[in-house]
């Protein structure tokens, strides 16, 4: 019965001008009025006071810095207890931002007045401006700190939570409790001036026997405005006034004071761990005060530890239960999990819808796309009859019938390519992903006689993209080679459809492209970097990049386009090399532009003041590709040519004819007489004059692809003429757009209009098209099948040789081998050339030339000691093996043949050396046991120690902990001088390698970071997000 | 329809052009392949019996060295003709070296020096009572050297032989201890490995007197169209020639039937016997036969359904002495030159149409040139010795033309092929390309 019950409500305010009149109204409202009121107001700058009293309620004023607890304290001190043995005094806190219904304290009586162990009852929180949002019905603490409410992200009031329950707390905000349970526990803890106090208050009433109850019933709106920033947090206790900071403490004490001690290190690291991952987070989010507040939080418990104590003195002495109580109120880590999860996939939607609008606001947008009607929109009519036809059925869906012919043809194309692939220009691949990493991060490249170069940060991004198939690199780069044209397939119908084309053109683009020379060529030769371009250039193209920068775009697509950019360097430097040439083009217009105002300002001012947005948005353009790229980009401006490579080993591209018909050619690939529709589309583009800066961007990387077609670059290991497939698949790519909204506007004005040239026109592009797809269809799964790259393909190195180089004087073998009438050579390590390994190669020691020329024209007397001394144990010739090649080796002397199989000729080097020698002062020569790079061995005489590698400023050894000069031999090997016997060490210095690795890394991160959402803080959300 | 482009446009297209005029008038940038041309050097056979032993070189500016020596350096020769009792090795010329042996009975022997292309077939000698001959295993080279001899006689193919040749020496196997007792002997010499020039000496003795002797050239290899261009038919007598005898083996695993065509300055035709018979497989066969011709030199060709290898011994006691030739069967013929050191070289030529320049130098160094025409068969004799001469062959026909050379005077008989002791040797000059260690 209410009437048992007396009601003392304390309403708190501390700036709440806002909210305090509709809270105040409330109050007054209820349907069971409160029997007394007393406000205590903390120091309010507004006009909270005069509000208050001039609703006729006692006002008492505390300090601005007293925080929630002080002020319940103060409330309580001022008003003396009811001491009638009929009534039990009940207090009901309120927040000046929380406005209970009419019905409130009714429902919240109700749900204690029969059950004396209840001390507190919560109502139902909902948004004050969103009063639909559920906000509480009881709440929690998670074993990291957060604060638990059960409830979903952004939660609808339907009322699922409406049954009465026992919670660990409920919110201060409306709560009712018994004042002399209350006042027994101490109220609320002062070391917790606000937020988790009521959590602490819940916690403390379980341990000593009581219960805490929701009663859904009692609906109280509550707008949470210190918790959510729209006021200030002036409380003592609030460190710089950071509420996050607070809470996060207050979290963290609230932990740490009520859990048993054996399980307070537990806490304190999951804390900790929780602490990190979030701050890292933040960071993530562009949210570094929040990260901030997160460690600064874990520090203040830890600087101020006698608090803690303190309060774990005082809890021991009221606690009657095991504070096991509280586990059934701990929110399990699955449901842990799965909010975070939720709130992670709301993110990442939120993201992806964020940059769809960006390109839906640069781009008309279909029906379709922007969701107003079912995509299937244009196909409605027909889809009624269908409903009778599953032929017909399928025929309307386009989508479907493109990626199943695609699939299908990609399927029988690739019968001889199911296993480990290699060949054209794509080596064997390693074992995993870790050799990938592996690879990418060390200094010196076990490849010929070694090599210093910076490895290309496609070798990294390979191998972590491998991680999709658990590291199986064999498998994820066959699964590539499988996938690629339907994923093209699909990347382009996107692409296409996003610029509100229907699907029937999407899917013809996607079709056209996925069929289109450059794609299959890039399979059948091995073009990995290509095939990569190929899956994302169209999406990164239809992102219009130098539109962004040109229209001032935000500073996150920027990064985002940027970030982009760099990823589709690192697979092309030639992409790079024309996208920073094309930025710097931007920059120096502009500023040519503006050369009046750099005049009339000086330059300097002109920086300091000048709108700059166009140029630092191509400057971001300009340098994060080449820095996300460091150091391999900027051996690129040492070594040029390289630009012209793609990766892997240089295989001859195709010839002018086939490269101005838009096909890269090459040794095994498309035939030329099956005319791509490219070309027909180039010409419709530029001669329609409607796309000026598509034609003129085609054009342009025609004449480049034109004028590189035909040279012959050596790198990578090897010599061949450049391949321009990447740059006629940018052309393909660009033009097709175009072209099939040209053809998608023509068809209806043909249809209508008298036969004429327009009509066959259309009619031979139509025929080429039919042609090209059908006859590239019909290559893929003939000839096409057998091309150059297959699985299983046998090793180069026989077996015995690959063996011997796990031996300790780790051997090196000179293979020989005869392409055509050319006799060329390279030095292994015992294993085939790996992905990577051709990326990293350098030019071979001109006395390693000089040695190799002499043994072949037979002239080389002392060629056996100098491929000897690097290292070179074992000659072998390949098979088909040069007669005379063979005649003079066995004549020269110095090679002792040791087999003549099927597979080849080997000789044994005599007097060659291991990896790692000692010559003494005598002459004699010591092996020395060697890793595949350092070494540590016990050397037992003075003299010459001697590397059998590439002489490199990064070798170093220690003897006896004690560096040694690094000298250079008459044939160019690196040395060093003992003079005593003693513990050596060999190693390459990494530490410039790791260095730029780490700065590449930390661009990186950097640059997702910026190119990420940025979170927002609590204070600039809007209200109704909140609550 | 009028056709308005945009200036860009316009720029864009005109780049394009004159990238596709600069990529097509320009050379290519970077395409040459550097070759190295030589040839190789050959080794001359020491001398195999008790006459003596001439290496007759282009000039006495070629660089030589013995084998074996203490040096690995080769020296000046000092002379065109030069003694040798051990193995010669000559630095790579394109004039073919020649070894000549003088027998004191007389006889004559003479070989090309040469570098073995690692497959030898030799068809001659005898391994009976009177063979004194040899088969000499140079190994110039640095490395050992393994040869295989496969040996057949008239009982069949013996066991593989498998010889090891040290660095820069010779090794000399004794035909009576290769196929002891055998009278038809023909060898198969492998070059497994090593730098190896193999010669096939044959000498034949009864008690004190000699029978004569000749290198046995290595001939054509195992093939169903075998054609010996020179086989020396000297007139003994009034109505009497040498008397020839043609050893032939089917080294396959069937048996052969072989129809021989004597083609000579008097004609082409079958002779008795030879018109249709059979060799059995494995087994060498001698058959002796006399040709009824004029002509002092004639050609054999053999028509065989199996792969068979052949050769021709002529004997003759014309010159006081007796003397043999062994003629060889031959390859097509190729441009070569060759040294002849004085001697009067008998060139006999067949084939379709024959057309072969010969440029030479006489003894007393009179130069001259001719060109020896002909359908089936032609015949070039100098009028005196000959220092060197160079045969090009100008025929352009689809029916090869075949030659060798045949000594015979009174020094003794002795046949030569007509083919280089080494052929100019081509490679690019070595190229470092990673590519070699990829599967591809």
């Amino acid at each position: 019965m209410a009437e048992n019950f007396f009601v003392t409500a304390i309403l708190v305010s501390h700036d709440g001008a806002t909210w305090l009149p509709e809270t105040i109204a409330a109050i007054f409202s209820q349907t069971r009025p409160v029997d007394r009121i007393v406000a205590v107001d903390n120091g309010s700058l507004d006009n909270s006071v005069k509000l208050i009293d001039g609703a006729g309620i006692t006002v008492i004023k505390s300090e601005r810095d007293a925080g929630f607890g002080d002020a319940i304290d103060l409330a309580l001190d001022r008003t003396k207890p009811i001491l009638d043995g009929e009534q039990e005094e009940l207090i009901w806190i309120l927040h000046d931002d929380c406005a209970p219904s009419r019905t409130a304290l009714k429902f919240l009586i109700e749900g204690l007045e029969n059950n004396p162990q209840i001390a507190y009852v919560g109502p139902k929180l909902r948004g004050w401006y969103d009063r639909n949002h559920l906000l509480e019905v009881g709440i929690s603490i998670a074993v990291n700190g957060a604060r638990w409410t059960g409830l979903e992200p952004r939660e609808k009031d339907q009322g699922q939570h409406d049954q009465a329950k026992d919670v660990l707390a409920v919110s201060t905000a409306a709560m009712l409790a018994r004042r002399k349970i209350f006042e027994d526990l101490g109220g609320l803890d002062p070391n917790l001036a606000l937020f988790r106090d009521d959590i602490d208050l819940g916690w403390r009433t379980r341990v000593a026997g009581f219960a805490v109850a929701t009663a859904p019933e009692a609906l109280v709106f509550h707008a949470e405005a210190s918790a959510s920033e729209r006021r200030s947090v002036d409380v003592e206790e609030a460190f710089l006034g950071r509420p996050r900071l607070l809470d996060r403490r207050n979290a963290a004490f609230v932990l740490l004071a009520n859990v048993s001690w054996w399980l307070m290190p537990w806490v304190a690291l999951q804390l900790l761990g929780a602490a990190m991952i979030r701050a890292i987070g933040y960071l993530v989010a562009k949210l570094p005060g929040y990260a901030g507040d997160e460690l600064a939080a874990v520090a203040l418990i830890v600087l101020k530890p006698a608090d803690l104590i303190k309060a774990r003195r005082s809890r021991r002495a009221k606690r009657l239960l095991s504070v096991q109580v509280v586990r059934q109120f701990i929110p399990p880590r699955g449901s842990q999990a799965r909010l975070a999860f939720e709130k992670a996939s709301d993110a990442i939607s939120k993201y992806l819808h964020f940059n769809r609008e960006d390109d839906l606001a640069s781009e008309p947008a279909s029906y379709a796309d922007i969701g107003v009607i079912d995509e299937t929109f244009d196909d409605q009519d027909s889809q009624r009859a269908i409903k009778t036809n599953r032929f017909k059925t399928l025929h309307n869906r386009p989508l479907l019938i493109g990626l199943g012919i695609i699939t299908l043809v990609t399927l029988l194309a690739a019968r001889n390519r199911y296993g480990a692939l290699s060949g054209g220009a794509l080596p064997v691949s390693p074992e995993g992903a870790s050799d990938l990493f592996r690879k990418f991060g060390e200094s010196w490249h076990q490849v010929g006689l070694g090599s210093a170069a910076p490895t290309p940060p496609w070798v990294g991004i390979l191998g972590l993209a491998s991680l999709v198939t658990f590291g199986k690199l064999k498998f994820f780069i066959a699964a590539l080679f499988w996938v690629t044209p339907p994923l093209a397939f699909f990347v382009m119908y996107r692409s296409i459809k996003r610029t509100g084309l229907t699907i029937r053109f999407a899917v013809l683009g996607g079709l056209i492209y996925a069929m289109s020379p450059v794609v299959w060529n890039s399979i059948a030769e091995g073009r990995l970097g290509t095939l990569v371009l190929a899956l994302v250039a169209p999406t990164f193209i239809s992102l219009a990049p130098l539109q962004a920068a040109t229209k001032v775009g935000s500073w996150r697509r920027i990064y985002f386009l940027a970030l982009f950019a760099s990823f589709i360097s690192a697979f092309s430097a030639l992409f790079m090399t024309i996208w920073c040439a094309v930025s710097l083009y931007f920059i120096v217009t502009e500023l040519v532009n503006r050369l009046g105002e750099i005049k009339e300002l000086s330059a300097v001012k002109f920086l300091m003041t000048a709108d700059l947005a166009r140029i630092k948005r191509f400057f971001a353009f300009l340098i994060i590709p080449v820095l996300l790229n460091f150091p391999w980009s900027a051996s690129l401006l040492v070594h040029p040519t390289q630009i012209l490579l793609d990766p892997g080993l240089p295989v001859s591209g195709g010839s002018l004819s086939q490269v101005l018909l838009l096909n890269p050619g090459g040794a095994s690939g498309v035939p030329t007489w099956l005319v791509a529709p490219f070309i027909i589309f180039l010409l419709i583009v530029v001669f329609s004059n409607r796309y000026v800066g598509e034609s003129v961007t085609a054009l342009g990387l025609l004449a480049i692809a034109v004028s590189v077609t035909q040279l012959h670059i050596s790198g990578h290991g090897s010599l061949g003429t450049v391949w321009t497939g990447t740059l006629l698949l940018f052309i393909e790519i660009i033009i097709l757009q175009p072209a099939l909204k040209i053809s998608s506007t023509l068809i209806p004005n043909l249809r209508g209009s008298a036969l004429g040239f327009g009509h066959f026109a259309s009619a031979i592009t139509a025929v080429v098209v039919v042609f090209a797809l059908v006859g590239t269809s019909a290559w893929s799964i003939t000839n096409g099948a057998s091309s150059l790259v297959t699985s299983e393909k046998r090793a180069v190195i026989p077996a015995f040789v690959s063996s011997l180089s796990e031996s300790p004087a780790r051997p090196k073998t000179l293979v020989l081998g005869m392409e055509g009438s050319v006799l060329k050579y390279f030095i292994t390590r015992g294993g085939d050339l790996e992905i990577g390994d051709p990326d990293v190669t350098v030019a071979t020691p001109p006395e390693i030339e000089l040695a190799v020329a002499d043994l072949i024209s037979g002239i080389g007397i002392s060629s056996s000691k100098v491929i000897g001394a690097y290292g070179i144990q074992y000659i072998f010739m390949k098979t088909p093996v040069d007669p005379g090649v063979v005649r003079t080796i066995d004549g020269i002397g110095g090679f002792t043949r040791s087999s003549a199989t099927a597979d080849g000729v080997i000789w044994k080097v005599v007097g060659s050396r291991s990896r790692l020698s000692l010559f003494d002062p005598a002459s004699a020569v010591t092996p020395i046991a060697s890793n595949d790079i350092g070494a540590m061995a016990d050397v037992q005489s003075p003299g010459v120690i001697t590397l059998a590698e590439k002489y490199d400023s990064g070798w170093h050894a220690l003897f006896n902990g004690v560096p040694l000069q690094l000298e250079k031999s008459d044939i160019g090997l690196p040395t060093f001088v003992v003079s005593d016997a003693g513990t050596l060490t060999i190693l390459h210095d990494g530490t410039k390698r790791r260095a730029l690795v780490s700065l590449e890394l930390i661009s990186l991160l950097t640059v997702i970071v910026l190119a990420l959402p940025a979170g927002r803080r609590r204070r600039e959300m809007d209200v109704e997000e909140l609550a | 329809m009028k056709l308005k482009l945009n200036k860009f446009t316009l720029i864009a297209l005109a780049l394009v052009l004159a990238s596709i005029l600069t990529t097509t008038f320009t050379p290519k940038i970077g395409t040459a392949i550097k070759l190295v041309q030589n040839f190789p050097a050959t080794a001359c056979p020491g001398n195999l019996s008790d006459g003596s032993a001439t290496a007759v070189l282009a000039n006495a500016k070629v660089k030589v060295r013995s084998i074996p020596s203490k040096s690995n350096a080769l020296t000046k020769a000092g002379s065109s003709n030069i003694l040798v009792n051990n193995p010669l090795l000559v630095d790579g010329d394109p004039l073919s070296a020649i070894s000549v042996i003088r027998g004191k009975s007389p006889w004559l022997a003479t070989a090309v020096c040469a570098i073995s292309n690692g497959d030898a077939w030799f068809v001659g000698g005898s391994g009976s009572l009177t063979s004194k001959g040899a088969f000499d295993i140079v190994n110039s080279g640095l490395s050992v050297s393994v040869v295989d001899l496969l040996v057949f006689t008239s009982k069949g193919p013996a066991p593989l032989a498998s010889v090891t040749v040290a660095p820069n020496s010779q090794k000399r196997i004794f035909l009576d201890a290769l196929a002891p007792g055998e009278d038809s002997v023909a060898i198969h010499a492998i070059t497994r490995s090593g730098r190896v020039s193999t010669f096939f000496f044959d000498e034949r003795r009864k008690g004190l007197r000699s029978l004569g002797a000749d290198f046995v050239s290595p001939g054509a290899r195992p093939q169903n169209h075998v054609v010996i261009p020179a086989i020396s038919n000297i007139v003994v007598g009034k109505g009497k020639h040498a008397t020839q005898t043609l050893r032939i083996l089917a080294p396959g695993n069937i048996d052969a039937t072989v129809k021989a065509t004597v083609i000579s300055s008097d004609g082409s035709f079958a002779p008795v016997g030879l018109d249709g018979f059979s060799v059995t497989r494995g087994q060498v066969t001698d058959i002796n036969f006399s040709p009824v011709i004029s002509a002092g030199i004639y050609s054999l060709v053999l028509d065989s359904d199996q792969p068979i290898v052949a050769a021709v011994q002529s004997t003759t006691g014309a010159f006081g002495a007796q003397d043999f030739s062994w003629s060889s069967s031959a390859n097509p013929l190729t441009s070569v030159s060759m040294n002849f050191g004085g001697l009067t070289p008998s060139v006999q030529f067949t084939g379709g149409n024959i057309a072969v320049q010969i440029s030479w130098i006489a003894v007393g160094g009179k130069t001259g040139t001719k060109t020896v025409t002909g359908s089936d068969s032609a015949t070039w004799i100098p009028k005196t010795g000959l220092i060197r001469a160079s045969f090009t062959n100008l025929a352009n026909s689809t029916k090869a033309t075949y030659g060798s050379v045949i000594f015979q005077g009174s020094g003794g008989l002795s046949h030569l092929l007509l083919a280089p002791g080494a052929v100019l040797e081509s490679a690019s000059v070595p190229v470092p390309d990673a590519g070699v260690i990829a599967r591809r």
